[in-house]
């Protein structure tokens, strides 16, 4: 097809042939984004699997050791296993909560993101009839974000993290990715928008660009730290306005980097398939605006029952409910696109994968909703269930979406048929299956875990004081979870080869087939003509005017994706500062609990160490006004003990029990370090990784009195003198544990000089400062002791009780 | 605690209901626009995505599809 074909059949008012402008599409940058999607796909698969894994392989262990496995196995093979198993505990890099984060953006930036980029040159070219703005900036683009994730996969697995979920790269990366988004490829996108030959833009454009804007907010406002070395730095904000910025940002991610992109991808992608234009393109207009405005009050509803204003999250959940409707419009709209090729659906594994991923859709904006009302959160917040439903939103909508997108571009941009359909079809029921086991059995799991953790027995008590009893129920869950990963796995690892098979059949010189259109100048100059005569023997006066309606006219259409952009920046900005304004405003209000100090330096180095460790993939530091909750954890959080919380730390799940008041509860330092070096030595069955490295390794002691600069940049009021001094005060405080440690346990005597200094003893200070402070007598003025006492009191009053 | 707090910073309950209004109006508006948007706009939009512009191999088989399709229609016919 190397003859021109003129494109916009009714969009260009006649055009004359000289008026024509000819060009061809990049695909060469399609192709590189769509295989980077299909590689990182597999590594994100991979390493969830592996996590998937590491929780019940203490299990697997136990039961190798004395369970049933030794009585079938030959003891030579069991200890062989057990082998294994220690050996991979004892690299650090590859525990649960260091290998998570990196699961979570490896499937969420490499994987979903590349397959938006992918998404994103195929269509915009071909919608705006332009060739990308730049061949160059794509390119710097693709590498850009390739060498990001390069980074976000040595430096997560390294420790090296913010601790935000989904915002754990460190600031120089975070830089990297606002440039290469925003001036890189939101450039260059713009531009292309901006010099098309399409007046009209397209639904999927609006996604897009909605997308675009969004993201660069988010990411920016959520990132502003204070470093305090080239990879290491805290937030500018603390406890509540952390907690709220990060879910503000967390929320809205899901929003507008696996909603919005997505839903431009099936606008386009979907009408392509089926081969015919969308159901109703009026309820697709719809459906943006909603999405757009609704979408960004919605995040409160991450923080129920925290420290945040009842307001805030009654606002978020009311929101939420109201994205039902504008979220199923678009799934409607979706299916009934497919109206009259249903029989397509059965032979095209394009259109199954586009069928099953729509339904996902619908799903999990059905299930959001519902996790969103406060009395459902109160059960489903910190236990599986989460988890079993982003995974229907990630696995079932965006990985069943970009699926269906490879499958339909492999042929298109690689020029040659689809090595084998049924391949492609055995991947589809793979995938399906997969998602279904795992979905089904991480539903059962949260379950359980909600309803165990809130039993109470007849006589007020829980009825599972043992929080090991609850994970030991819903080990078997795990093993079916990691069936259903690895089932997807294989299946991705089928189109890989799938792919690979159809590149390798590409003909030996792509053919680059060129177009033709008009520029948007000429269609209207070429208008302006026909008006002219239309307007014959009417007055100058009224030719002039019509003459200057067209200029303006023109001046629109060229000044539209401009003005789209200003109002979705509008939109999204005002609903933040609503949500934003008030909770900021309580900060210079949050009273103080009196008691309330600052971490001591060796405290905030062991609160580093946590961090690094990433312990809040599986503990949480927010007990909730609930009854079960503060009989197994102690008395309920308050906002004012997290006000010098950079980052905070409550967590979005607990895998381990909550550990807000662990100083409180488990002060001994003996049972810590017990724990650590080998976890079932103290809780039998445990499925906490053991961490023997951190009585090894020592602890970064020349940066700690940059930590408290830092801090105290930050406002934290530590005094002159703790600033000073904060390397021997640090170094004191180790002593004093140690000697504790030595007291409890006579024989590590020998060792009590080298443990001094390791991450572990100050990691065991933080956790021995846990939630003690509000426990603490004031011995500053009475004045401030009646307030906090005041404080508590009547938060108590107001605290809603559920549950139990 | 937090009742104390907000109590004295006044009515807070006045964000919720302005954030309301402010959809409210918007999404009205919206629905307006595309209502009252011309059906040959709209028509010629729902149609950019269906453009022949998909290289050779892919309006290759879009032309198989659309010969299926058509033998399928015959097919319905003659029965
Ligand atoms: C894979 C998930 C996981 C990770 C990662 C993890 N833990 Fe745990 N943790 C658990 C589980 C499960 C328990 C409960 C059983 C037990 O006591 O070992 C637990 C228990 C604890 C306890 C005892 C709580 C109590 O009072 O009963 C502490 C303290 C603790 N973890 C600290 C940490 C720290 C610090 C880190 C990071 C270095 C960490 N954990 C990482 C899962 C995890």
């Amino acid at each position: 097809m190397t003859n021109d074909t003129v494109l916009g059949k009714d969009s260009a008012p006649q055009v004359s042939e000289d008026q024509l402008e000819h060009f061809s599409y990049d695909d060469k940058i399609v192709r590189m984004f769509l295989t980077a999607m299909l590689v990182w796909g597999i590594v994100a698969f991979l390493v969830g699997l592996i996590v998937a894994i590491e929780l019940f392989l203490p299990s697997l262990k136990e039961s190798l050791l004395n369970g049933v496995l030794a009585s079938i196995l030959p003891a030579v093979f069991s200890d062989m296993f057990v082998n294994l198993i220690d050996k991979f505990f004892s690299i650090e890099y590859l525990t649960f909560a260091r290998l998570r984060p990196l699961h979570t953006n490896a499937a969420i930036f490499a994987f979903a993101g590349n397959a938006i980029f992918a998404a994103v040159y195929y269509s915009t070219q071909r919608l705006c009839k332009a060739r990308m703005w730049s061949d160059k900036l794509s390119k710097m683009h693709f590498w850009g974000w390739q060498l990001i994730i390069v980074s976000a996969a040595l430096t997560l697995p390294l420790g090296i993290t913010q601790s935000k979920e989904y915002a754990e790269l460190e600031w120089p990366i975070d830089i990297a990715i606002a440039v290469v988004w925003l001036g890189i490829f939101g450039g260059n996108f713009m531009m292309t928008v901006l010099k098309r030959r399409e007046r009209h833009m397209y639904v999927s454009i609006w996604f897009y660009i909605a997308t675009i804007v969004t993201v660069a907010l988010l990411h920016v406002f959520n990132n502003l730290v204070v470093p305090s070395g080239f990879l290491k730095s805290y937030p500018i904000y603390a406890g509540v306005q952390d907690a709220f910025m990060q879910w503000w940002y967390g929320h809205n991610a899901v929003a507008f980097f696996l909603t919005t992109p997505f839903l431009g991808l099936m606008y386009y992608f979907l009408p392509k398939a089926a081969d015919r234009p969308v159901f109703s393109y009026r309820l697709s207009i719809i459906h943006f605006w909603s999405l757009v405005f609704i979408y960004i009050w919605a995040g409160p509803h991450h923080l129920h029952y925290t420290a945040l204003p009842d307001w805030a999250s009654s606002l978020g959940m009311l929101f939420s409910l109201m994205l039902w409707m504008p979220s199923w419009g678009g799934m409607i709209n979706g299916l009934l696109t497919l109206r009259g090729a249903w029989h397509k659906v059965l032979s095209d594994p394009v259109l199954k994968f586009f069928v099953v991923a729509i339904t996902f859709y619908g799903m999990s904006t059905f299930e959001g909703p519902l996790l969103s009302i406060k009395s459902v959160n109160a059960l489903s917040h910190y236990t599986d269930w989460t988890i079993a439903h982003v995974h229907a939103g990630a696995l079932g909508w965006n990985g069943f979406m970009a699926f269906g997108m490879l499958y339909w571009l492999a042929p298109r941009i690689f020029q040659a048929k689809l090595w084998s359909q049924k391949m492609a079809n055995a991947h589809f029921w793979m995938a399906t299956i997969g998602i279904l086991l795992y979905v089904l059995s991480i539903y059962v799991a949260g379950l359980t875990q909600g309803l165990m953790w809130r039993a109470i027995d007849d006589n007020g008590q829980l009825q599972y004081a043992d929080f090991i009893v609850t994970i030991d129920s819903i080990i078997p869950m795990y093993y079916v979870r990691a069936l259903g990963g690895g089932l997807f796995l294989v299946g991705a690892l089928a189109c890989a080869f799938n792919y690979f098979m159809t590149w390798k059949n590409r003909p030996a010189k792509y053919d680059e087939p060129t177009y033709a259109a008009a520029p948007l100048k000429k269609v209207y100059e070429g208008k302006e003509a026909t008006a002219e005569a239309r307007l014959e023997g009417v007055a100058d006066m009224a030719k002039a005017i019509d003459k200057f309606n067209q200029f303006k006219w023109h001046r629109r259409w060229e000044r539209l994706p401009v003005r789209f952009t200003i109002f979705v920046v509008i939109s999204v900005v005002v609903a933040s500062l609503f949500e934003i304004i008030p909770t900021f405003l309580i900060r210079s209000n949050v009273p103080t609990i009196a008691s309330v100090k600052p971490y001591t330096p060796l405290e905030l180095a062991g609160r580093d160490v946590y961090i690094a460790e990433g312990c809040y993939n599986c503990h949480s530091q927010m007990i909730r006004p609930i009854f079960a909750e503060e009989l197994r954890y102690g008395e309920y959080s308050k906002p004012g003990e997290f006000v010098y919380d950079h980052p905070h730390q409550w967590g979005s799940r607990r895998i381990g029990p909550d550990l807000a008041r662990e100083g409180v509860t488990r002060p001994s330092a003996v049972w810590h370090y017990r724990h650590f070096l080998n976890p079932p030595d103290t809780s039998p069955r445990s499925v906490m990784p053991p961490y023997p490295w951190l009585f090894e390794k020592e602890l970064a002691w020349s940066s700690i009195k940059t930590r408290v600069w830092a801090m105290r940049a930050l406002g934290v009021p530590y005094s002159d003198e703790e600033y000073a001094n904060a390397r021997e005060l640090a170094e004191e405080q180790a002593k004093d544990v140690v000697a504790k440690l030595v007291a409890d346990a006579p024989s590590l005597a020998r060792k009590a000089k080298d443990l001094e200094k390791t991450e572990g003893i100050a990691l065991i200070a933080y956790l021995q400062r846990l939630g003690t402070d509000i426990t603490k007598e004031v011995d500053e003025d009475a004045a401030d002791v009646k307030d906090t006492a005041n404080e508590v009191a009547s938060d108590k009053e107001a605290k809603p009780e559920v549950g139990g | 605690m937090f009742k104390d707090v907000l109590n004295s910073l006044g009515d807070y309950t006045i964000f919720a209901e302005i954030a309301l209004v402010i959809f409210f109006i918007v999404f009205v508006a919206v629905g307006i626009k595309v209502m009252i948007n011309p059906r040959k706009d709209m028509d010629h939009m729902a149609d950019l995505p269906n453009e022949h512009d998909d290289g050779p191999v892919g309006e290759e088989m879009r032309d198989e599809l659309e010969q299926k399709e058509k033998e399928k229609g015959k097919d319905h016919d003659a029965q």
